[in-house]
């Protein structure tokens, strides 16, 4: 049986364009399992048939970390997806350039105010940005508007920002993509 | 001013520091032991000179160093000076650090030092004559030097596998910088450079491709086939060859520690290349972009480079689209079949009919007929009526039931009409029409009102 307070918290999630991921960050700055993502696997059927009949795309079924929803027949990149995609390839960036990706994974790690400062002031980060018009008034506060708020990064109780499972999934995808083709310096 | 050379060696390990930075340049500029001028003066000036060390400041001078052969030459001209070898290798010695590793060009020289010697005794008249002793002396000192150039070396490149796993430990440190490309390229040139031909060198079962070439182990396996007659020789120079390779399962420990990092390395250096391609090909996008007019400079939706992803596609914020609540684009599925058969069962299915005017309809039975005249006539009429034409269908309809036609009200209209006085109908303009089974009938409304006596 559904749980009502949860289902409608997942429906204001899922409405206002949010990924529910399988893993949340506790108070003690480790991952536990989301109970808006279990609520959604223990009433797989009844969900995804609720945001079917509503005329939407319920993402996740096959097994995904992750949940999300689309308009049905909507299977194309949205100012949303451009805004973000650009934003996690700023920080897989700047990360791979100064750390260990791990970085962004691991609970011990995270994007630090420190980070996050460096990556404001980033020339090219900067012109990335206005190119893909992610119209905040840095990108660290695109980051918090469009990764932090959508849920493609967790923050830690002590600040610090990790990816959650659909931000990992997105940088597993990155290197498979370009592990085994080349690409000339621009 | 000559100064005793002991004493300006103890000086000079005094300001040890001042001498390492200078052995940090020769060693990040090829080794080849000259300094440009300025830097020692800048040195002496910051560390010697200010310091109330009378005898430093003036034993320290570059004029002195150099009158003392400390720099065995200052080139006025280029403003460098040239480091005494020894004074490299003793700071070398000192910090095992800052101690170079052999390379195979090391080892190719060592070996064909060897090979020399040996090549020179075999060639001599025999081991009593007087350069057979020279070459021996030579040989020895050879193979004394390469025990301690190996052992030295092995410790060396310790010290670097230690270098790289502190480094490689930094990568869980996640505040620290780590860069995995460097750390692999530094990895690679390691083993490439130092440990692969140290290992050849001191591997007793090595042999070398090319006519005549021998390895240092075949050399003293020649050395001490030669002195098969004096054993006490053969077992001497067979004690230093079995001391230098067995550097060889040292070498070979180094080898394996810096392979389990390497491995690590190698992925997060893998990780690092697709980044930095999936950057660039952002990037090229971008440059397409920089063209300085006011259209079409901003990344669009459509690009390959985004397209690609499929992680997430068409995230947006559903609540503000007021879209409509059932669409059905999605592909088929049961659902829609389901719906569908919903929708259908709980459709009425209604049998389309042209339907006539009643007054084209047959005429009804004269016995019908009878039937609704006597009906007519026994009926309780209302004395106030609407709209007649309905109340005097719903009447018949009542007392015929479901044998009741369109064509029994004309029967009825017509002995109401013939019951009651006609002073008492209202006709009003509206059309009305009544359909029953194929017939239809178009009237106007005529109602009914009848005044009761009024009792006096």
């Amino acid at each position: 049986m559904f749980d009502k307070r949860k289902s409608i918290e997942i429906y204001h999630q899922l409405m206002n364009g949010k990924v529910i991921n399988k893993h949340k960050i506790v108070n003690d700055g480790t991952r536990a399992e989301n109970g808006l993502y279990s609520e959604i696997i223990e009433n797989l059927d009844d969900y995804s048939k609720q945001y079917i009949m509503a005329g939407y795309e319920f993402v996740g079924l096959e097994g995904l970390p992750y949940f999300y929803i689309r308009e049905a027949g909507t299977d194309y990149i949205s100012d949303l997806d451009r805004k973000i995609y650009i934003l996690l390839l700023i920080i897989f960036r700047y990360v791979s350039q100064k750390y260990s990706m791990d970085k962004l994974t691991h609970e011990a790690g995270g994007l630090s105010a420190f980070d996050l400062e460096e990556i404001d002031n980033d020339e090219s980060f900067k012109e990335l940005a206005h190119k893909a018009q992610i119209g905040a008034a840095s990108i660290s506060k695109g980051i918090e508007t469009n990764l932090v708020n959508k849920n493609f990064m967790l923050a830690k109780p002590t600040g610090e920002l990790v990816l959650s499972d659909v931000g990992q999934a997105f940088l597993e995808e990155v290197k498979g993509i370009y592990s085994n083709i080349e690409i000339d310096n621009y | 001013m000559k100064i005793q050379k002991a004493s300006l060696l103890i000086k000079i390990l005094e300001y040890k520091d001042v001498f390492f930075t200078l052995l940090d340049y020769v060693n990040d500029n090829d080794n080849s032991n000259d300094v440009p001028e300025i830097i020692y003066l800048q040195l002496y000036n910051k560390y010697i000179a200010k310091n109330d060390d009378s005898e430093a400041s003036l034993w320290l001078t570059l004029e002195s160093l150099t009158e003392n052969d400390i720099f065995v030459h200052n080139d006025k001209n280029a403003g460098t000076i040239t480091l005494q070898a020894f004074l490299i290798e003793t700071l070398r010695f000192i910090d095992i650090e800052r101690a170079k590793e052999l390379s195979s060009t090391d080892f190719e020289k060592i070996r064909e030092q060897f090979q020399s010697v040996w090549e020179s005794i075999n060639n001599c008249s025999g081991i009593d004559s007087d350069l057979y002793h020279d070459l021996m002396a030579n040989f020895n000192e050879l193979l004394t030097t390469t025990l301690s150039k190996v052992k030295r070396n092995v410790e060396v490149l310790t010290v670097q596998a230690d270098d790289i796993a502190t480094k490689f430990e930094l990568r869980h440190d996640h505040n620290t910088s780590y860069n995995a490309n460097d750390l692999y390229q530094k990895l690679s040139s390691l083993f490439e450079k130092y440990v692969y031909p140290s290992l050849e060198f001191t591997n007793p079962k090595m042999e070398l491709s090319g006519y005549g070439k021998l390895t240092f182990v075949q050399v003293i396996d020649e050395f001490i086939q030669y002195h098969s007659k004096s054993p006490k020789i053969a077992s001497q120079i067979g004690y230093k060859k079995t001391a230098v390779t067995s550097f060889y399962k040292d070498i070979k420990k180094v080898l394996e520690k810096l392979e389990r990092y390497y491995r690590f390395v190698e992925i997060d250096r893998a990780n690092y290349l697709s980044i930095e391609k999936a950057f660039n090909h952002l990037g090229q996008e971008v440059e397409l972009l920089r063209h300085g007019k006011s259209r079409n400079k901003y990344l669009t939706n459509d690009l390959e480079v985004l397209n690609q992803y499929h992680t997430f596609k068409h995230l947006a914020f559903h609540k503000s689209k007021f879209s409509k609540k059932l669409a059905w684009k999605a592909p088929l599925s049961t659902i829609h079949f389901k719906q569908w058969f919903e929708d259908l069962k709980d459709t009425e299915i209604v049998e389309e009919v042209d339907h006539d005017s009643v007054f084209n309809a047959p005429c009804i039975s004269l016995q019908r007929e009878k039937e609704i005249i006597e009906w007519c006539m026994a009926h309780d009429w209302d004395r106030n009526v609407d709209d007649i034409h309905q109340y005097i269908q719903t009447e018949l309809k009542k007392a015929f039931s479901n044998q009741y036609l369109l064509t029994d009200l004309l029967a009825g209209l017509e002995s109401f009409f013939a019951i009651v006085d006609s002073k008492f109908y209202q006709r009003h303009p509206n059309k009305e029409n009544i359909i029953e089974g194929k017939y239809y009938m178009d009237y106007l409304i005529i109602s009914l009102t009848v005044q009761e006596p009024s009792h006096v």
